[in-house]
């Protein structure tokens, strides 16, 4: 997929919360290494756009999905840093099974229904 | 290098995001140094691909967007229903332990000024012998309801900084909510609610409890958070103690004996005059303030002995406040007066002296008029001391419309 296409930007900007989530689910990161993670994990198609980013992770912790925690690092500023919740974990299993059924849906459409 | 002098681009975007976020500033900061952080991580990855430091800045700047957009996108997503729900209930919290701390810290460092005066002026009462000591009257209530009025202003700052911080919303903003939503409930309890035995100084004080309240909410998060409320608390108390035991074991005992002077007839000249000697009736009386302190109640007996006088009236009139300079020198008519009534060949009369605004001592004096139409004082005044209990609604109906 090329982000650079409209409705791929769309679709990535739906599935933003899924991809933190997704990734946060792997273990506790900052914000800088959940864009990258993104990066790396979808082999560079996907970068969720860092101003999209940070009001994602904000719009998960107030609905206490992530809980944020200050670290300080080796070198350079101390990093905020995101884990799941109960209810983070649990809306994540959430969101896989409606995209794993929004894929299937989709692909009957597009793929099967050829 | 930077320009130590000149901002930054990152400084100047940060800024930027600052001023628009608009949200307190616990929470304003914390949002500044994660993009601050994420900056600085952008830059150094794309300066290790090959940039310039300038243009890996420039570069992480932009792929953050605009300012202005980013921080109303962060605030947006950090207004939820649910922590306004939250706010709410934290603030109230917030009121409550944050005006207890400071009642108390302002209540003990009056107490603390009330023993250090009364030392000062004990240690000095040669030189100042119509001194008062003023410790009973610093600690009455009346002084406490300037105590409550520093509870109300700290109270209502800590509920808008808490509730600013937990709901994310402008400390403006949330100072003007809470203003407007609190201010009624305060004042309904400060005015209306509360009860308790009031004077002048204590319809002042808690009058300016809504104020303060208000005081609080708008102008109370742009002063500066004293430290440690506890510790002065603290401070306030040993030190207290330290002086009450000083003044228990070592204080010159001072203080003024006996009766204040009495001047003249102490006022009574402005009820009536006195009956020549031996044109007094002949009866026996009995009067009381009864133990509630609401009612003075008289009886003569017999009745028969008033048979020459006419138009009899029992008058209460408002006393000095230290009880034995006679009646206030700004009275000029009673604030109460009763009709007696023959019952069993008893004249009685009772009048009502409680809940009388500014009226803490009383005289109550029987007068009538003789056949040549004119009033004298028909026996001795007898006096008593009566507090105003009840609201300051109560207090504020009781100077408008007195009760008869």
């Amino acid at each position: 997929m090329r982000p650079g296409l409209p409705f791929a930007s769309q679709l990535l900007k739906g599935t933003t919360p899924l991809l933190v989530l997704a990734v946060i689910g792997e273990g506790e990161l900052y914000g800088y290494e959940i864009a990258q993670r993104v990066r790396e994990q979808s082999g560079g198609a996907f970068a969720p756009s860092e101003g999209s980013l940070y009001p994602a992770l904000h719009r998960l912790e107030a609905d206490g999905a992530l809980v944020a925690s200050w670290r300080h690092s080796d070198r350079g500023p101390r990093r905020r840093y995101y884990g799941l919740t109960d209810r983070g974990r649990g809306l994540l299993a959430e969101s896989r099974a409606e995209w794993g059924a929004f894929v299937r849906t989709v692909n009957q459409v597009t793929v099967d229904g050829r | 290098m930077s320009d130590p002098i000149r901002p930054t681009d990152s400084q100047l975007y940060l800024a930027r995001v600052a001023a628009q976020l608009g949200l307190p500033p616990g929470v304003e900061r914390e949002i500044v140094e994660e993009l601050a952080s994420h900056v600085a991580d952008a830059t150094e990855a794309l300066a290790s691909e090959g940039l310039t430091a300038g243009q890996a800045e420039r570069e992480a700047l932009a792929r953050l967007g605009n300012p202005e957009a980013l921080a109303d996108d962060i605030r947006r997503a950090q207004q939820t229903t649910r922590r306004l729900a939250t706010a709410g209930a934290r603030a109230t919290v917030s009121f409550a332990r944050a005006g207890f701390w400071w009642l108390l810290v302002s209540y003990l460092l009056l107490f603390v000024t009330a023993i250090a005066v009364w030392i000062l002026m004990s240690a000095v009462h040669s030189m100042l012998p119509d001194a008062d000591p003023p410790l009973g009257t610093v600690t009455t209530f009346g002084a406490m309801a300037f105590v409550w009025v520093v509870g109300a202003f700290f109270g209502a700052r800590e509920a808008v900084l808490v509730a600013a911080t937990v709901a994310r919303r402008p400390v403006v903003q949330v100072g003007r909510w809470g203003a407007a939503l609190g201010a009624p409930v305060v004042a309904l309890w400060a005015l209306a609610i509360f009860e308790a035995e009031l004077d002048w100084l204590a319809v002042l004080g808690l009058l300016l409890v809504p104020v303060a309240f208000v005081a609080g909410c708008l102008a109370g998060p742009r002063v500066r958070r004293p430290d440690h409320p506890r510790r002065w608390a603290a401070a306030a108390a040993v030190t207290a103690m330290i002086l009450a035991a000083a003044v228990a074991v070592g204080a010159p005992s001072a203080r003024v004996s006996g009766e204040p002077p009495i001047s003249g007839d102490m006022g009574f000249e402005r009820v009536a005059p006195k009956l020549p000697k031996g044109s007094e009736p002949m009866y026996d009386s009995a009067g009381a303030g009864l133990p509630d302190g609401t009612i003075a109640l008289f009886k003569w007996s017999p009745a028969a002995a008033f048979a020459g006088w006419h138009d009899l009236r029992l008058e209460a009139w408002r006393g000095e406040p230290t009880g034995a300079q006679g009646i206030a020198p700004d009275a000029v008519a009673p604030f109460a007066t009763a009709v007696p009534e023959v019952a069993d060949g008893t004249l009685t009369a009772s009048l009502r002296v409680q809940g009388r605004p500014g009226v803490s001592h009383y005289w109550v004096v029987l007068t009538g008029l003789d056949g040549s139409g004119r009033r004298f004082m028909l026996e001795s005044p007898f006096s008593g001391w009566t507090t105003f209990h009840g609201s300051v609604a109560d207090w504020v109906t009781g100077v408008v419309a007195p009760a008869p």
